[in-house]
């Protein structure tokens, strides 16, 4: 059996989809299955059916389906289910049969619109809960009392180290959330609109703001996972040379004047990772060697920025999340010189 | 409900229609017959009179076959519709004594 998929308009938008699915029947496409986004179409003979939806109003923890009582009052009227999925139900009748509408009063079509509206309603709150509750947690754990610049310190480095996945996180989110939004709204234009008497609007939509926004942020959560494997694929780690062969510094270097930190010494196998992202390149090295009978171990971090001017955005962050010497004593100046540039460590 | 509290058209001939049992298919022919082919009632719209008429107890399963249902008025609900008919009744009969004798 020949199938074909649409992505169909907003669950807000009744009539456009009801004319959508009656123009796919008059092409012979008629709908068997409906998801969130996409309405799934298979081929048969050219119909001339007349679609309605229906959507159900149950109570917290009651069941969205309609009732087999329900069902079988709308079959005996003519309408036969095509699809349902959440509170959306499908039905569909033959266009010659005299099929009206289903809600001879719209003010009471307006009415199963509740648990629509409640539903999109929570789902608009439940992104800012969500990130209340990171952020009181974060707050009671944050024992620097800096919360709010640790965070964005951690936001600067994610840009600077993975860019995709900020782009990749920001579709998901904020263009999850403007979609929800949207809905909502549509919802509340649909709701006034059948309380003061006036039917959903039946028209198929050829270019829909729902569908290009649903498009756009598709689009972005694509390209970012996209940006996300090219970037791991740019990944290069292995042992770490003798000599530094990169924009970083070994113990050969510097020596091995410093301080104990609080990062855990791994093993004897010094490594090192290379990554080119989108904002920089970055070096990140772990070296231990064995001096003097004791073990000495440094963990390092370096990206070569664009310019000069994204370089010295990143000096406060870096400066922020950086381990610094607690003993004077043991501050360990470095003049060190890269191609022509001169940089103090 | 309250004798006092007006009804609306589809309560009023779904009331009616009910004074024999009947299922939902068959009660929205009957408020097309009995209306004369005035009131044609959508699916949902008398769907939802009848679970609302359920819940105030004016009408009550009467029997089952299968997904099919059946209802009949209770006590209440012949209460209600005759209290209706009294208020139409009476709400015509003040209209006649004003409108008819204007006409002569």
């Amino acid at each position: 059996m020949k199938r074909t998929y649409r992505l169909h308009e907003s669950d807000a938008s009744p009539g456009a989809n009801e004319a959508l699915y009656t123009a796919m029947s008059q092409k012979g496409w008629h709908l068997n299955k409906r998801g969130a986004y996409f309405s799934r179409f298979e081929k048969g003979e050219a119909k001339n059916y007349t679609y309605r939806i229906e959507y159900s109003a149950p109570r917290a923890f009651e069941d969205r389906a309609l009732s087999e009582e329900q069902l079988a009052f709308y079959e005996e009227c003519g309408l036969t289910l095509a699809a349902q999925h959440d509170l959306v139900h499908v039905f569909r009748a033959d266009a010659d049969s005299g099929i009206g509408e289903i809600y001879t009063d719209p003010a009471q079509h307006a009415e199963m619109l509740k648990a629509m509206r409640r539903r999109t309603v929570v789902s608009l709150f439940v992104p800012f809960l969500y990130a209340a509750f990171w952020m009181l947690l974060g707050l009671m754990m944050n024992r620097s009392g800096d919360y709010f610049a640790e965070l964005f310190a951690e936001l600067h480095l994610t840009f600077v180290r993975f860019p995709p996945v900020l782009l990749f996180a920001g579709a998901v989110f904020f263009g999850g959330f403007l979609l929800l939004l949207y809905e909502a709204l549509l919802m509340t234009v649909l709701y006034c609109r059948l309380k003061r008497g006036k039917r959903p609007r039946r028209a198929v939509k050829k270019v829909s703001g729902y569908r290009v926004m649903l498009i756009v942020a598709a689009a972005a959560v694509l390209i970012s996972l996209i940006l996300i494997i090219a970037q791991y694929m740019t990944m290069k780690s292995g042992d770490l040379p003798e000599t530094s062969d990169g924009m970083y510094l070994t113990f050969s270097e510097i020596g091995i004047k410093g301080e104990r930190v609080q990062m855990p010494y791994k093993d004897n196998a010094s490594n090192l990772e290379y990554m080119k992202t989108l904002t920089a390149e970055c070096w990140h090295s772990y070296e231990c060697i064995e001096a003097n009978g004791e073990k000495y171990w440094m963990y390092q971090y370096v990206y070569r920025m664009p310019d000069e001017a994204a370089a010295k955005s990143l000096v406060p962050t870096l400066m922020y999340e950086g381990s610094f010497s607690n003993d004077l004593d043991e501050w360990n100046a470095i003049l060190t010189e890269f191609e022509g540039s001169i940089n103090f460590r | 409900m309250q004798e006092n509290t007006p009804m609306t058209e589809a309560m009023f001939y779904v009331l009616l229609a009910l004074e024999k049992p009947g299922h939902g298919y068959a009660t929205m022919q009957r408020i097309r017959e009995l209306s004369g082919g005035r009131l044609v009632m959508g699916p949902g719209t008398l769907y939802g009179v009848l679970t609302r008429m359920k819940k105030e107890g004016l009408i009550v399963l009467e029997s089952e076959d299968e997904r099919r249902k059946n209802y009949i008025l209770t006590a209440p609900g012949r209460e209600a519709l005759k209290a209706e008919y009294r208020r139409l009744k009476q709400m015509v009969k003040d209209g006649a004594e004003i409108l008819e004798e204007g006409e002569r």
